[in-house]
């Protein structure tokens, strides 16, 4: 047997281990595609109708404590917090940790807010950096600001924690939207079941109208990168977790919008320092905390409470947010690796971890492989190419349909784009998805990969942007 | 079958669903569109003929057209959206509109339906109208949590004995969501459930009587003195502390007896309920029993203790100062923390026991 005919063997071979591959993720998407259009036909059954007002006016609805950090947020913090303030909720508290800005970020809120120095009695159950001060607002007696030595998003929420009073506490980002009515649809599960976490859906708001810290106008976004990446929010928001709600429950909820029960969140220790993918390894950690305390410990989505944040548009500040998720999440199933394949924590360990292990994060590396073989396969003639590019059309046709039937869901169950000038550029931005911004993501994610394995923590650098009133689009 | 022959096959199933997911998407779009263009003036002109309706006592034959004319969707969407903002007669009057269009009839129906889903739909128009009551009252006991929610939700406003006697069973209900919307029900109803709710209390224990204080404790009405009296012997901790909560809320030489006694209960959620309730009650002779309690084990029971002390005026800081000197470290580290208050104080809201 001469080399050629190894390298032969071996590229037969590795396309059959993908070809392998591709149908066994695939089954997965259809699987979860089938069990979020069941989740979601009962979610609508349930909300249809309902007088949500109910919950609003209640005296018995659970306290919830908005968690902000913010760090060097001086130019966006005042409306963020306004827009907070003003959320439809009966029982909100709002507490904005500042985590040692450099900047105005301070001096903004105490102008803005009338705030005065507190010294309450707490408890601090969490471990977190110094808390320097304490402020209570003279105009909206449900602000509390918190001054603390900078120590990191997850340090911030910490401090957050120990102060807050909520039965439920919010974590957002400063620079995420939230709809007025979503407290009020989220709150809903706690009242339900053993539920510990909840998260919601964002979307991209990238185009769309924003006044007063409120997305006014929903619009499908004009650039490329923001369009695919509105898509791509979709199907991930809309089957992938919401699929998940039915098959042993989500790992991740975003650290952009989730309500979670404090008392559960204090008790496992609040939130990981030492990670940049600090949300999930929370989810993952509770959840397994659970199954080894016999408690019945439930994560839940809910899919229209909405959240808008403003995605990248370019293509450095993109690559560098891909590449830290997927650094986090290698953080994340290394630090649990207990849990695959472990009978001992159920779904979570038989069905959920493995998933995330073997379609979420080892992707990219099957994907590079797979695109590499293919060329090199085309290259030596190994591979027939009319078989190529039939299976190139399998493999672009079927997640065409994934994304469709996702945006199928969204049209028939909330239909926010108004128009049929946004569904045809949404229609668009799915037809472009497939070819070029994924494998672009590849690339991205395989950089977290080697950075993970390299042991590089830390955050980079962040992009933020912030909401610039969009202009009304004139009537046609 | 070649792998090809297979992959054909396979575009081609997928172009259908392609083509079929394209239709519905693109479709109900041009469908939601046209529908909104086509109704809108029509809708606008119902909704002022619902608003004329209410206004005068027998609206016209003419006056309904615009309403007769849309699509019962339609006329359930624009009766519930008048519905939630109106109260009395004009209410009354929005319900026997309801009942000219046949919509309170065609909700019983729906109320008696096999499919959940129909009889949620029966249940929130009529809960919304204010009106079916057999209907909504066979629905409390019905088997989807959801709607029993949804009974639950409607009774608020029906404040009949056999209605509150149903709530309160359902206190201690399965499902999450309808424990929350009966205990929410009976608080809206305020001063009708005090009586039932002193009998229900004086007939059950355990996990019955621990929601039935959850509600007695947001009344907090001094009729239900003897309940509370009686629920601080109940074997469950978080019933007792309620209790303590409760009494703390009504106040009287009996009830702070009793306070007095739960400083020393095992469970340390009772203890502490009970040294807040003293505090708020300005009992200034629980000063003494109060103290100790900031070597308490518990954080909490620390906490609460040291700020019924401040409550009480110069007798508690007088034992705070006092403590500032004792042997216990966390004594000291908790009357300090007390002492050092400035005059006005902003506390965050206690956690409930």
């Amino acid at each position: 047997m001469t080399w050629t005919d190894v390298v032969l063997f071996m590229l037969t071979r590795l396309e059959w281990g993908v070809l392998c591959y591709f149908l066994l993720v695939n089954s997965a998407y259809a699987v979860l595609i089938v069990s979020a259009g069941w989740d979601m036909w009962d979610y609508t059954l349930k909300a249809r109708g309902e007088n949500r007002w109910r919950v609003l006016g209640s005296r018995a609805a659970p306290r919830i404590s908005m968690l902000v950090p913010a760090h060097n947020e001086a130019a966006t913090i005042a409306q963020s917090v306004q827009a907070l303030l003003a959320l439809h909720y009966p029982n909100l508290e709002v507490v904005v940790v500042d985590d040692g800005s450099r900047d105005e970020t301070m001096d903004v809120l105490r102008e803005q807010y009338d705030l005065v120095p507190i010294h309450p009695v707490y408890r601090k159950q969490i471990d977190s950096k110094p808390v320097r001060a304490l402020y209570w607002s003279r105009r909206h007696a449900n602000l509390l600001v918190i001054a603390k030595d900078r120590g990191g998003k997850a340090d911030a929420q910490n401090a957050g924690l120990n102060l807050a009073t909520g039965e439920l506490i919010c974590v957002s980002d400063a620079d995420t939207l939230i709809e007025p009515d979503a407290l009020q649809r989220m709150v809903r599960p706690f009242l339900e079941a053993d539920v510990i976490a909840v998260g919601g859906t964002i979307r991209v708001a990238n185009g769309s109208l924003v006044r007063g810290g409120r997305v006014t106008m929903p619009r499908a976004p004009r650039t490329l990168l923001a369009g695919v990446q509105a898509i791509e929010y979709l199907r991930a928001f809309l089957f992938g977790r919401l699929g998940w709600n039915r098959l042993g429950g989500n790992l991740i909820i975003s650290g952009a919008f989730g309500l979670f029960r404090r008392e559960a969140v204090i008790a496992g220790g609040g939130y990981a320092h030492d990670t940049v993918g600090e949300d999930m390894e929370l989810i993952a950690r509770l959840r397994r905390q659970g199954r080894e305390q016999n408690l019945r410990y439930r994560v839940a989505f809910v899919p229209d409470p909405v959240a808008w944040t403003q995605a990248p548009e370019s293509l450095r500040g993109l690559g560098r947010q891909r590449e830290r998720w997927h650094r986090g999440l290698a953080q994340v199933m290394w630090r649990h690796r207990r849990l695959c394949f472990n009978p001992r924590y159920g779904a979570l360990g038989l069905v959920v971890y493995p998933f995330f292990l073997l379609v979420e994060l080892l992707a990219p590396v099957v994907e590079a492989v797979g695109l590499l073989g293919l060329f090199a396969g085309l290259v030596l003639g190994v591979v027939n190419t009319s078989f190529a590019l039939l299976f190139f059309l399998v493999a672009y046709g079927y997640s065409l349909v994934l994304t469709l039937l996702t945006l199928v869901l969204e049209e028939v169950n909330f239909h926010r784009y108004e128009g049929i000038g946004d569904r045809l550029i949404l229609l668009v931005w799915a037809l472009l998805e497939p070819l070029g911004y994924r494998q672009l993501t590849v690339v991205w994610r395989l950089c977290g990969l080697i950075n993970f394995l390299r042991g590089r923590t830390d955050w980079g650098e962040t992009e933020r942007r912030g909401f610039q009133a969009t202009p009304e689009p004139q009537p046609s | 079958m070649t792998a090809q022959t297979l992959l054909v096959i396979v575009v081609i199933i997928e172009s259908i669903l392609l083509m079929d997911a394209l239709v519905v998407f693109l479709g109900h779009g041009l469908w939601l569109t046209w529908r909104r263009r086509r109704s809108s003036a029509r809708v606008a002109e119902a909704r002022a003929a619902v608003a004329a309706a209410i206004e005068d006592a027998i609206p016209s034959e003419e006056q309904l057209r615009p309403l007769r004319s849309l699509a019962t969707r339609w006329q359930i969407r624009l009766l519930v959206e008048a519905a939630r903002n109106m109260s009395g007669e004009r209410r009354e009057r929005l319900c026997a509109l309801a009942r000219e269009l046949g919509l309170v009839d065609g909700a019983r129906a729906w109320c008696r339906s096999r499919l959940w889903w129909r009889r949620l739909h029966g249940a929130r128009l009529l809960t919304a109208l204010g009106d079916g009551e057999a209907a909504m009252l066979a629905l409390l006991e019905d088997l989807h949590p959801v709607v029993r929610a949804q009974a639950a939700e409607w009774a608020a406003d029906h404040p009949a004995p056999g209605v509150i006697d149903a709530l309160l069973n359902h206190l201690d209900d399965d499902s999450g969501l309808t424990r929350f919307t009966a205990r929410d029900s009976l608080l809206r109803m305020g001063d009708a459930v005090i009586a039932p709710l002193i009998s229900y209390l004086s007939r059950h224990t355990g996990r019955r009587v621990e929601a039935a204080m959850e509600v007695a404790a947001g009344l907090a009405d001094p009729r239900l003195l003897s309940p509370a009296l009686a629920a601080c012997r109940n074997r469950l901790p978080r019933a007792r502390a309620l209790a303590a909560v409760l009494l703390g809320a009504i106040g009287g030489r009996e009830g702070a007896g009793v306070l007095m006694v739960l400083l020393a209960d095992p469970a340390p959620g009772v203890r502490a309920a009970a040294a807040q309730a003293l505090g708020r009650l300005g009992y200034w002779p629980a000063a003494p029993r109060l103290a100790p309690l900031l070597r308490d084990l518990a954080w909490s029971v620390r906490r609460e203790a040291g700020l019924a002390l401040r409550a009480l005026g110069a007798p508690g800081v007088l034992y705070l100062r006092r403590l500032l000197s004792d042997d216990d470290p966390f004594a000291v580290d908790m009357a300090r923390q007390i002492l050092d208050l400035p005059d006005v104080v902003w506390q965050p809201a206690s956690p409930s026991p």
